[in-house]
């Protein structure tokens, strides 16, 4: 083996093994947290770092036009990591306050700019005995 | 064994309280964080399952995934936030 394959291999090592030991980390950190913002903090490290370690290294493994399918992958996790863990903090919070701007609304002009939601509306009440 | 073998068995041993948080949690916001967990570790599990059986036409599926995985959770998250 010569002394580049062998780089190659020993990197391919450290990068596949560094992945999985940040997925194994913030997946098992995710379950130990007290509250869903830390644990999204957590899911951060398995949902974007870990993926894209390991795109990198089957790009150092195979470096072909195959490659880009991996690095495409990583790319639209990491991407849709970001928007994802905003909407669920987002459904955190208005879940807890009742609404996005809940807290904000008691200090004077805190909350411009932040869209309000628009509460449904309630049913109309069932008819009574008597209505047709 | 190979390194890809390992990596598989190490994935799915991150996948374990991704499950356990979406099946075990009370709050539906904290199921859905683990289902977000287990659907990245399960893209990667693919991944790595593909590079192990030398088929690179199975690289398509991750891709997919996570494809799904965002409009799907997008979804549901909405859902969570209005209904449940």
């Amino acid at each position: 083996m010569s002394s580049l394959a062998l780089a190659q291999h020993v990197l391919v090592d450290v990068l596949v093994g560094s992945s999985c030991a940040l997925a194994v980390i913030g997946t098992w950190a995710m379950l130990a947290m007290r509250d869903d913002y830390q644990r999204l903090h957590y899911l951060a490290l398995a949902s974007m770092v870990a993926p894209a370690l390991l795109a990198l290294a089957l790009l150092v493994a195979h470096p072909s036009t195959q490659a880009i399918k991996p690095l495409a992958t990583a790319l639209l996790l990491g991407a849709a990591s970001t928007v994802l863990t905003h909407a669920t903090a987002r459904a955190c919070r208005v879940r807890a306050v009742g609404s996005w701007s809940g807290i904000l609304a008691r200090v004077p002009g805190a909350d411009r700019g932040v869209p309000r939601l628009p509460v449904p509306a309630s049913p109309p009440p069932p008819p009574g005995p008597g209505v047709p | 064994m190979s390194t890809w073998d390992v990596a598989a068995g190490a994935l799915l041993l991150a996948l374990l309280p991704c499950l356990l948080l979406a099946w075990a949690a009370r709050d539906p916001v904290t199921r859905l964080i683990g289902v977000e967990g287990a659907s990245a570790v399960a893209t990667m599990l693919l991944m790595a399952l593909a590079q192990d059986w030398d088929r690179a036409s199975y690289l398509d599926l991750p891709f997919v995934l996570a494809l799904l995985t965002y409009g799907g959770t997008l979804v549901y998250t909405r859902f969570v936030e209005r209904w449940l």
